[in-house]
């Protein structure tokens, strides 16, 4: 029987997983030879296939007609739309009020060519992409601190072989499963997990200690730490010595994190940050990974980069499985930060501004330099814009659901519906598409070829397993189609995927994320290779920084701010915190995952957790329907009394939309680095536990 | 462009440094021209951390917050060591000892002094403390502390507050043999404390060593040239070296006093932290007085810092400050105390008190309008860091006050099994709910597995597998079967391990064919022979009929049969020591047989691979060694380090151990290979860690002895099984532990997967304790073993069969 | 196949005395060009087979017996000595030779030469 070796849709792990069947009946395994989910896969991982052949499916490309109804129309005239609509806007307000949003869920392809689509096609500055939202703070913080970026600089199986593992604001354990098998293993070698995180997460429940620390007080913990290990002697002061720069500047700025006041900010005795401290400092290996905890705040780099202090203070980077990590989350985060979709960037991390990268790909891409533009604004400030002044008029969006996904929800509904045109590529009518003017049906993950790139730097082969149903177009041909009716016809016309992955190489090579070593026959025989890769005899580099980081002078940063508290912090009118994060059953804004009927069992519906006593505080009963309010918005939600998270936070995913949507009640203030918006931390309350029904 | 508007700060203490620190953050640097004086020759350090410098638990160039570089980094002018003069408010000009300056805006940031009662003889005639006399409030002050604690035998402490006791451990901690604690009042802390706390905290105190003395007001400081004592009011004297005041500070307001600020304990200021009497002056830290109040910690401090940050940068310019919560721990190590707000209630209070004399613990807590107005942890303060901020943020309390006192149940974690709701999804991968799990057990799966296989619960990516079992176990609630057949020891025979020993007992079941015959109605599973075949051997030893067609083919011609037909021949080599003799023995065999290949294996002895079948037993005469039993289910070998005879760190003899325990265990058939190891020192060289059973010799001439270890495929590391001294009591545990192995183990079970299943605490207790009273039954069993052994190789002189080593036979 | 039997000419051979293979073991032998695994069954069953497993050519005659079927010494596929057809495995099927024990106590096997031509 035909089987054909791909990949999950879904997260940044990236499982291998085997289908066979037919399109209408696949059947979707673990892939055993896979080195990474060796064979597991997650509840979201085995359903994977139902969203191929799904009813909801859309087929033709959908347009809004006189009434304002969006009605199926023909390709041609869907393309007539969006050329006119490009035409119109550009010529009334110049380039850059054209804007298209990306996303870490496309292939390594896809990013590649929707960034050249906006530079060379559209030439305008306004591109950004939804990753803005997912790992931009460690990103930053990795870039800062070594150079360069990849989410895992080591490979995931290393973990397993750490003394002591720490986790910061990460829940692998329902956001990644199949990752468990080696916290697994490490715990039966007898090594340690610390887990840090207001909530009690299945992760923290495997954990040996669990910090439910306060909300948005990362940075206090990770340098109070810090603090203890330099007074305890714990610091590995010949690595800092070196491998290090800047430990001065570190040691002075902990001296103001000493335990009694860490203990007072975020809530952690201070006998257990000594026990804690003295764990990590007397352990041979150890590895600190950040989620999007630490990370998705206002101050989320300098969180994020208050971790990677403590991993370079016990000398883990560039030792045998110890270092510093991020989980990226979306399935191509970690490549669709690398390939030029990010304002300030072009392929292969180079800076926008950066006049021998601009050389470059002018080059690469057989234009002027001058034609290039230059940095536009980040996701969250271009869709706070949209349809003012100085704002985008027009906006591309491809695999990515900015309505539900980006903070402060509200203000980005109305800007969305006061477009000139709003353009959406997907496979389902997500709650952005439904604000759409065009809708362009798209292929999806098992009906077109690419590369991925998962949290651990590593490229790999996504394949095509049936072909897309009548009327569907990839975005690369989407793409492709739109550019030549701008007339860019000859620079954009590829054969296939690997046509335009060959550029793409061209396009990194000599760059910090260089994949121009890396070929398609490559990633079959090898399952996979991890960038950089210079040259088709390189090996890839599946561990970094063994000798030097990718600083001038191979060393490590230290850098750090004193901690500034979060935003928004409870007061007399929103006395909680709210955070929000993911469930296992569901999958970023839910688009597919809501739509796999044993998904949506799972949970059907959003809930708001709360700890027994903030219930009786609050007089909620467990399953109410409660109201959320923060000074952005009101939100649905069940009533979830659960003894799993802190008395001070209300938790709540963000997998809903609309009167259901967590990003409702989200603060969009932002990092001012990484421009993250403060997705974990706000001040809310509880509005009412009687009424439902929808808000809208 | 225009000249920057200029902000002065007079003071570099925990209050200036951090408003410099805060406005930097802010982007101050582009609104303002930054300058600052201090009074010490430093940068701004953490003053809350000078007492762990007197203690020594930290260096002093670890309590830095911002050294010099800092401000030359962030583009603050530092006049380091420069003392301020005056002003003049009308020109806002700034003198001072090195000349005046303009301000635009000024900020005291002066701090506070030591408070030195003018005790007679405090000081010398130069006006300075006498010699020996310390205040404790600044980094010299600790140098010269640290300084003279080395001569010093006999230290004063005058001041039983926080500080000073912080003060008398330091010296403590310096090596002053008597230290004591002079204290004016009724009871020591007495702003953090009440007197119940206090007393109990004393005691604690005096058992470290301390001697404190209250209510004592001293009168005069003896010596002259240098302290040699103290005299009281009550007329008692107190001797000697030296003399550390801890009374109190003084907010240092003169100069703001001179320019004509209201000044009353300190600088005056309102909730703007500005001064009523001058728009452009400021004032925050322990210069000023505010709603009554001055300050001595840091928290309050820093708010203020804050607060006024946000004005001056204009971030909030009608940020306020009005006033704090004050919270202090006790950093003196072995005291655990936690005290915040208010100690003693006010009418209507409500108080809630725990007290537990013998552990010298004391717990209270002032409740006013349902929230937390004052806490005292003396001893525990393990629910310090929740009160405290139940307390700052000033939360309403759970009714439960108990709740604040003693984790509650319900803290943070994670809900039982049996609390879960029905529909709660427990294996999230195939989507099994509690419901289903519970359904299906009631529903006749009473085994893991044969749940597992039902429901496909912990099937997919096994994240679940804890929860599920604990379902399991609550569910079947004692009535947990496993699926019967993986207990089966062979497939061929539905009996368990006891069972089938004790049918073969009973029966007297000598052979595998009457095993057969009796137990499965005739039915010969070719996949059970080799199974019973070597349960039998054990139970049976001598009495054992064997029957060649039931061993595998590898133990009917004692080699390791390879891919292409053809057996690999491993001589004995016991504890990996051989001889030339043994080695020019070997190397003329192979030469003499054309051996493809001569390997050096993993057990330490010489593997001679591809000799036919029907070469064997000339292969066999003319090594002259005995089986080396590479190819069969028994005692493999022992492998051993070099030990104490030539290994420079060798604690034990081990290759004469491993020799000794070869020679006795060698071919004794198990249920799975086993490979021992002998390390002569925890260094492992032998990796004795991660053998079936592995000795290690430690120092103090002692041998551990673990079981359980795995280096292949499965890789574990042993469970340490007992300590012991001699070689004997090696041999003696060893071979019990190793009979009650060949017993109680399914076939092909290694010992990896065997100690685990059993638990290394049952095993240890029969073994070592002889907690079943086997001991005796398994060390005979094991002699009977040892005594029957017979090398196999000598069947080259006496083959059992004319054709037992034939290859193919031509017809 | 019978009919293959018929046009073709069949040899038989004796191998000599049962007692040549001890009871339940096998031994091979070379019988013009084959090489044949002869077995000598605990019921006092004798059959013969192809002596080289079709798995990965391990030696069949070294294999353990037992309700009429060999397992073969290498990866344990077993086999069964009548019909030489695969148990539990996909493997091809073992040729099988007709064997019997003669009155005289000896195993006599035959041979079949396939003709080419049919």
């Amino acid at each position: 029987m035909l089987e054909t070796r791909t990949h999950c849709p879904y997260c940044a792990f990236q499982c291998g997983i085997r289908i066979t069947g037919s399109a209408k009946a696949p059947v979707v395994s673990g892939d055993p030879d896979f080195p990474v989910n060796r064979g597991r896969l997650c509840a979201k991982g085995f359903t994977a296939a139902a969203t191929l052949s799904h009813p909801e499916r859309l087929t033709t490309p959908l347009a809004r007609d006189v009434s304002g109804n969006l009605v199926p129309v023909s390709w041609n005239a869907a393309l007539d739309r969006v050329e006119a609509g490009i035409r119109a806007v550009q010529e009334a307000y110049g380039a850059d009020a054209v804007g298209v949003f990306g996303s870490g869920a496309l292939t390594n392809e896809k990013t590649y060519l929707l960034g050249k689509f906006a530079r060379v096609a559209l030439r305008t500055a306004s591109i950004d992409y939804n990753g803005r939202f997912c790992m931009s703070s460690a990103a930053a913080a990795s870039n800062r601190a070594f150079g360069i970026d990849r989410g895992l600089p080591f490979p995931i199986a290393d973990l397993a072989r750490a003394d002591v593992v720490l986790i910061a604001g990460g829940n692998p354990a329902e956001t990644m499963p199949p990752l468990m098998q080696y916290i697994d293993e490490l715990r039966a070698r007898g090594g340690k997990l610390i887990v840090v995180d207001p909530r009690r997460t299945a992760t923290a429940e495997s954990a040996s200690h669990h910090l439910a620390v306060t909300p948005g007080t990362d940075a206090v913990l990770a340098l109070g730490l810090i603090h203890l290990l330099i007074r305890e002697r714990l610091a590995d002061a010949d690595y800092i010595a070196r491998r290090t720069e800047g430990f001065d500047r570190i040691r002075t700025l902990v001296a103001a994190y000493w335990p009694g006041r860490v203990e007072r900010i975020t809530g952690i005795p201070e006998a257990t940050l000594l026990e804690v401290a003295t764990i990590l400092g007397r352990a041979g290996s150890v590895t600190v990974l950040t989620g999007r905890g630490p990370e998705q705040q206002a101050q989320g780099v300098n969180n994020a980069s208050a971790y990677l202090n403590l991993a370079l203070v016990l000398g883990a980077p560039g030792k045998p499985s110890s270092g510093y990590g991020c989980l990226t989350g979306q399935g191509n985060g970690q490549g669709g930060r690398e390939h030029g979709q990010k304002a300030d960037q072009l392929p292969g991390y180079r800076d926008i501004r950066d006049p021998a990268a601009r050389r470059h790909m002018a080059e690469v891409w057989n234009v002027t330099e001058e034609s290039i533009p230059t940095a536009g604004l980040s996701a969250q400030e271009m869709l706070e814009k949209l349809g003012q002044d100085d704002g985008v008029r027009a906006l591309l969006v491809f695999g990515s659901n900015p309505v539900v996904s980006a903070a402060d929800a509200l203000t980005i509904d109305r800007g969305l519906r006061s477009l000139h045109l709003l353009v959406v590529s997907d496979f389902f009518l997500s709650e952005t598409a439904r604000l759409a003017d065009v809708v362009l049906p798209s292929a999806q993950w098992a009906e077109e070829e690419g590369t991925m790139t998962n949290l651990e730097g590593r490229v790999i082969h996504r394949r095509q397993a049936f072909t897309p149903p009548d009327g569907v177009k990839t975005d690369l041909e989407i793409l492709s189609l739109i550019a030549e009716r701008l007339g860019h016809k000859e620079r954009f016309t590829y054969g296939s995927p690997a046509e335009v992955f060959d550029e793409l190489r061209r396009a990194t090579a000599g760059s910090r994320a260089d994949y121009s070593g890396i070929t398609y026959d490559r990633l079959d025989r090898e399952n996979g290779v991890h960038w950089p890769c210079p040259s088709q005899i390189h090996p890839g580099t599946p561990v970094m920084f063994a000798e030097r980081f990718n600083t001038l002078d191979g060393r490590a940063r230290f850098l750090g701010d004193p901690h500034l508290p979060a935003a928004e912090e409870p007061d007399e009118d929103f006395p909680l915190y709210l955070t929000t994060g993911r469930l296992l059953a569901h999958y970023q804004t839910g688009t597919q995952t809501r739509r796999v009927p044993q998904l949506d069992r799972m949970a059907p519906r959003p809930t708001a957790q709360m700890h027994p006593l903030t219930a009786r505080r609050f007089g909620v009963a467990d399953g109410a329907d409660l109201v959320l309010t923060t000074r952005r918005g009101s939100a649905h939600f069940r009533a979830e009394v659960t003894p799993r998270l802190r008395q001070d936070t209300v938790f709540v995913p963000f997998h809903w939309g609309g009167a259901e949507s967590a990003n409702r009640l989200t603060n969009a203030a932002l990092d001012p680095i990484s421009r993250m918006p403060e997705f974990k931390v706000c001040a809310v309350r509880i509005e009412s536990t009687t009424e439902s029904g929808g808000l809208t | 462009m225009t000249q920057k508007h200029r902000l002065v700060v007079i003071g570099n203490g925990m209050a200036g440094g951090r408003l410099l620190e805060e406005i930097v953050a802010r982007g101050g640097r582009e609104q303002f021209e930054l300058i600052a004086f201090g009074d010490e020759p430093y940068g701004n350090y953490n003053r809350i951390l000078l007492s762990n410098v007197l203690a020594k638990s930290q260096d002093p160039d670890e309590i830095y917050l911002n050294p010099l570089s800092w401000y030359t980094e962030n583009g603050v002018t530092l006049h380091a060591g420069t003392r301020v003069i005056g002003m003049d408010r009308r020109f806002k000009r700034l003198f001072h000892e090195k000349g005046e300056l303009r301000y635009d805006t000024l900020v005291f940031a002066t701090g506070s002094s030591a408070f030195v009662p003018p005790i007679l003889g405090v000081r010398g005639d130069d006006g300075e403390l006498k010699k020996g006399v310390y205040a404790f409030r600044t980094l010299d002050d600790c140098h010269g502390i640290m300084d003279s604690a080395r001569s010093a035998r006999k230290a004063v402490v005058i001041g039983g507050g926080l500080l000073g006791l912080e003060a008398a451990r330091g010296l403590q901690e310096l090596g002053v043999e008597e230290v004591h604690v002079v204290h004016l009042m009724s009871h020591l802390m007495e702003a953090q404390l009440d007197a119940a706390g206090a007393e109990m905290l004393q005691g604690t105190f005096e058992q470290m060593g301390f001697h404190v003395h209250l209510e004592k007001s001293t009168k005069e400081i003896l010596g002259n040239g240098k302290v040699t004592g103290l005299r009281f009011a009550d007329g008692t004297m107190l001797d000697c070296d030296m003399l550390v005041i801890s009374a109190g500070i003084r907010p240092n307001a003169e100069i703001a006093a001179r320019a004509g600020l209201t000044v009353n304990r300190g600088i005056i200021v309102g909730d703007d932290l500005r001064s009523p009497d001058d728009k452009s002056v400021y004032a925050i830290g322990e210069c000023i007085e505010h709603r009554g109040e001055t300050f001595g910690l840091v928290a309050p401090v820093w708010e203020q810092a804050r607060t006024l940050a946000e004005r001056l940068t204009g971030r909030n310019p009608e940020a306020e400050y009005r006033g704090s919560l004050i919270a202090t721990k006790l950093k003196v190590m072995g005291i655990d105390l936690s005290v915040m707000g208010e100690h003693t209630p006010q009418p209507g209070d409500e108080v809630v008190r725990y007290v537990e004399e013998s552990e010298r613990i004391y717990k209270k807590i002032l409740v006013r309008n349902g929230k937390l107005a004052g806490a005292i942890l003396l001893g525990d303060t393990s629910r310090g860091a929740h009160l405290l901020q139940l307390f700052d943020r000033g939360q309403e309390l759970p009714q439960r006050r108990s709740e604040l006192l003693f984790p509650a149940p319900h803290e943070i974690g994670a809900p039982t099994v049996e609390s879960l709701p029905d529909d709660h999804q427990v294996c999230n991968c195939n989507g099994v709910s509690k419901a289903q799990i519970v359904t299906a057990v009631k529903g006749g799966c009473r085994s893991l597995k044969s749940l597992c296989d039902a429901t496909r619960a912990g099937q997919g990516c096994g994240s679940c597998k804890a929860q599920v079992e604990a379902l399991f176990e609550y569910a079947a609630d004692g009535g947990a079967v496993e699926d019967p057949s993986i207990h089966y020891y062979v497939p061929g025979i539905p009996l368990t391990k006891p069972e089938l020993i004790d049918a073969v007992r009973t029966l007297g079941l000598r052979s595998v064919s009457s095993v057969f015959k009796a137990l499965a109605n005739g039915k010969e599973d070719p996949s059970s022979k080799m199974g019973l075949a070597s349960l039998l051997k054990t139970l049976w030893g001598g009495e054992y009929e064997d029957e060649r067609d039931a061993r595998f083919i590898n133990d009917r011609v004692h080699g390791n049969v390879q891919k292409d037909g053809t057996f690999s021949v491993v001589p004995g080599i016991s504890g990996g020591v051989t001889t030339v003799h043994q080695l020019r023995r070997i190397a003329d065999v192979a030469e003499k047989y054309e051996v493809p290949m001569i390997k050096i294996t993993g057990g330490q002895r010489i593997d001679l691979l591809g000799i036919r079948k029907n070469q064997l037993p000339d292969v066999w005469k003319d090594l002259g060694m005995r089986s080396g039993y590479a190819y069969a289910k028994s005692v493999r070998t022992v492998k051993t380090c070099v030990g104490s005879e030539f290994c420079r760190f060798g604690l034990g003899d081990s290759t004469r151990l491993g020799i000794e325990m070869e020679e006795r265990f060698k071919g004794l058939e198990s249920p799975g290979k086993l490979k021992l190891g002998v390390a002569g020192c925890p260094r492992n060289c032998s990796e004795a860690l991660i053998k079936d059973v592995g000795i290690v010799a430690v120092e103090g001439e002692r041998w551990e002895i673990y079981v359980g270890g795995a280096g292949g495929a499965h890789v574990r590391k042993a469970d340490l099984l007992a300590v012991v001294a001699t070689h004997e009591e090696v041999l003696l545990l060893a071979g019990r532990f190793i009979q009650y192995y060949r017993e109680q183990a399914k076939y092909l079970e290694r010992t990896y997967s065997f100690v685990p299943r059993v638990g290394i605490e049952k095993i240890r207790a029969i073994i070592v304790d002889d907690s079943e009273g086997i001991a005796a039954e398994l060390d005979r069993a094991l002699q009977a073993s040892v005594d029957a052994y017979a090398d196999p190789w000598l069947e080259a002189v006496e083959p059992v069969h004319p054709s037992q080593f034939a290859a193919a036979i031509d017809a | 196949m019978m009919k293959e039997m018929y046009a073709a000419e069949a040899q038989s051979y004796d191998i000599g005395s049962v007692e040549r293979i001890p009871i339940g073991e096998g031994r091979r032998f070379r019988l013009g060009a084959e090489e044949i695994a002869v077995f000598h069954l605990r019921n006092g069953e004798v059959h013969a087979v192809q002596a080289i497993c079709p798995h990965r050519e391990g030696p069949l005659e070294d294999g353990l017996t037992g309700s009429g079927r060999v397992v073969c010494p290498l990866h344990a596929r077993a086999f069964d000595l009548a019909s030489g057809e695969p148990v539990g495995h996909t493997c091809d099927a073992l040729r099988t030779y007709p064997a019997e024990v003669t009155s005289a106590g000896t195993i006599r096997i035959y041979v079949v030469q396939v003709a080419e031509s049919i």
